[in-house]
């Protein structure tokens, strides 16, 4: 017989005969389509709404603690200091000439309508002017304060000094750090001054990384660890990349099947799931029970996340992109192929989103709070994996910083 | 049970209607149970796997758009459903198979068609599932789904070779047992005589 008549004969006896419809198969088919996981569990809307909440409540706090923390309105900075020349022992009016910028107080304004006789005089409601004596204050005490120590000084007037200046802005403390500042020096005292108070802005960086995720489901908790550039295309615009190892903890329900005979094994994610509870608790009239118990399991994966960044103020910047992870190995338990496309698995390549709001804690040290979003299930029909989503806080530590002046 | 049209039972199963599911799964029961049977390695194992697969095509009935056969489009899942299961029982049996090389000449056992016509159905299955797992899955894929050496070897990541070596392996497996049987159906009827 040749083989194609064999293959015939074969065929013709599978269309010729039909098998009898038993009615527990359907029970059981039922039974499963009653208690499968629902996709939408309770745990996942509201975890949006609650990363959203959480970066608006970061970016808040972020914001007030820059308005804390902001250096006063910089016009006509100047550093204010009177300056006496060694040679006359006298101040003179030029040196006495120092304007400063600060909000005026009630108080300083009694101050001024004190001393009127003193050539204090101000000139709009933020800045004083002092036109003769290095006398110079925002409140009323260290005003008196300094109005008192320059009285002495002229009964002395035995070496030249810097009248102390009141107040607390950066411009008052990068100039208390010089002592002595002479007539010659004080064009070099003002550019130093500058260029101390001037903010420079990085135009690349190379940070070393390290964060820490949590997520609502037992799947994607776990760390991360890399570095990360990030270089300025324009003002407030950036591109940045991390390059990172990332470890996930997972935890895998896994379920057997007993009754019928069949020994394979389900696994399917305890988040994925629902009816956990009244699946372990099968009443016995049923066609099978179903065994469960959890598994768990890490993965590590290689993270790649590019990222369009921008620069809100200079100490808060905001960024999204694309977040590409590889598994390294695959460490899930064995898991039934049967299942395969009824339950939910971990992606060995999984594909995301990551949204960003970053803090600069100091030059070289940032924070930043990441959520990240899996996007295997749009592009996978059969949506057979689990969402890898989480929050993310992250720090970043500066080991190359190339900084550039803003003016 | 109505009688419900192809229409109503592909609208009430996007509905999750279990009426209709339940007639969908009536109407295709013997056919699906025929595919799972070949493939598996006992009847337990075939209702299971059809489950799974209609399982399958009720979660994922909302992405058939009526483009081509319905019963086709099914009868794909069920198939797959299959494959994945040869996966599992084969990664533990022999999916570290080697390359096997080709007889020269096809073997010649000789069987009567008169003892495959006369053979107890449920027998002709349970000698395709006594076949190892791959080479029963080869022998599916070439006579039932009409895939070629060079389809199967891309859908079981095998060589075009070690297809044929399994397809060959699977005949001549099937025609031995066949041939056994004709002998006890022969010397049966010879005493009963």
């Amino acid at each position: 017989m040749r083989p194609e008549e064999f293959d015939e004969l074969i065929r013709a006896k599978f269309d010729q005969n039909e098998f009898d419809f038993n009615p527990d198969n359907w029970k059981k088919l039922q039974f499963r389509l009653d208690f499968q996981p629902s996709r939408r569990s309770v745990a996942i809307w509201w975890f949006p709404l609650l990363g959203m909440a959480a970066v608006l409540a970061a970016v808040s706090v972020g914001f007030a603690t820059y308005l804390k923390n902001a250096v006063p309105a910089r016009r006509n900075v100047a550093p204010i200091t009177a300056v006496r020349r060694k040679s006359t022992n006298e101040t003179t009016n030029k040196a006495a000439m120092h304007i400063l910028t600060a909000k005026q107080s009630e108080e300083s304004l009694k101050v001024i309508a004190e001393h009127k006789g003193n050539n204090v005089n101000a000139v709009n409601d933020s800045i004083i002017v002092v036109e003769k004596d290095g006398f110079i204050g925002i409140n009323r005490d260290n005003a008196l304060k300094n109005f008192e120590l320059q009285k002495k000084n002229e009964k002395t007037r035995d070496k030249p000094e810097v009248i102390d200046l009141a107040g607390n802005s950066e411009m008052v403390k990068a100039q208390r750090r010089k002592k002595i500042i002479t007539d010659e020096g004080r064009d070099k005292e003002i550019a130093e001054y500058r260029s101390q108070t001037n903010l420079k802005k990085s135009t690349s960086t190379i940070d070393i990384l390290g964060g820490v995720n949590c997520a609502s489901r037992n799947c994607a908790s776990g760390f991360t660890i890399g570095t990360s550039g990030k270089i300025m295309i324009s003002k407030r615009v950036f591109l940045e990349g991390d390059l990172a190892f990332a470890g996930s903890s997972n935890t895998q329900q896994t379920a057997s099947l007993s009754e019928n005979g069949f020994s394979g094994l389900f696994t399917t994610s305890v988040a994925a799931r629902t009816t956990d509870a009244s699946a372990q608790a099968t009443p016995s009239a049923l066609p099978y029970s179903i065994k469960t118990g959890n598994q768990a399991f890490n993965m590590y994966y290689a993270q790649f996340t590019p990222k369009l960044g921008y620069n809100l103020t200079h100490r808060i910047s905001v960024g999204f992109g694309p977040d590409f992870q590889q598994a390294l190995q695959d460490n899930r338990p064995e898991a039934a192929v049967l299942a395969k496309y009824n339950y939910l698995v971990t992606p060995l390549f999984d594909f995301g989103f990551v949204g960003k709001t970053e803090f600069s804690l100091t030059s070289k040290v940032r924070a930043a709070f990441y959520y990240r979003k899996g996007f295997n299930n749009f592009i996978n029909p059969m949506d057979k994996f689990i969402d890898r989503d989480y929050f993310q806080v992250q720090m970043k530590y500066a080991v190359f910083n190339h900084l550039k002046s803003r003016q | 049970m109505p009688a419900y049209s192809e229409e109503q039972i592909l609208a009430g199963c996007r509905d999750k209607k279990r009426a209709y599911q339940e007639q969908l799964y009536c109407n295709y029961y013997s056919l699906f149970l025929k595919i799972c049977a070949r493939y598996a390695r006992n009847m337990l194992d075939a209702e299971q796997l059809l489950n799974d697969g209609f399982l399958k095509i009720f979660n994922s009935i909302d992405q058939y758009k009526n483009a081509g056969s319905f019963e086709g489009w099914m009868k794909k899942i069920i198939v797959n459903t299959c494959l994945d299961y040869l996966r599992l029982v084969g990664q533990k049996e022999e999916m570290s198979m080697s390359e096997k090389s080709v007889p020269a000449e096809e073997s010649n056992v000789s069987v009567s068609n008169y003892c495959i016509e006369n053979m107890e159905f449920k027998e002709m299955v349970r000698l395709i599932q006594s076949i190892s797992p791959v080479s029963r899955t080869v022998f599916n894929l070439y006579v039932f789904e009409g895939y070629n050496h060079k389809e199967i070897s891309e859908q079981l990541n095998i060589s075009i070779g070690t297809s044929q070596w399994h397809l060959h392996y699977a005949r001549t497996f099937l025609q031995e047992k066949i041939k056994k049987s004709e002998h006890k159906i022969k010397s049966y009827e010879t005493r009963r005589i």
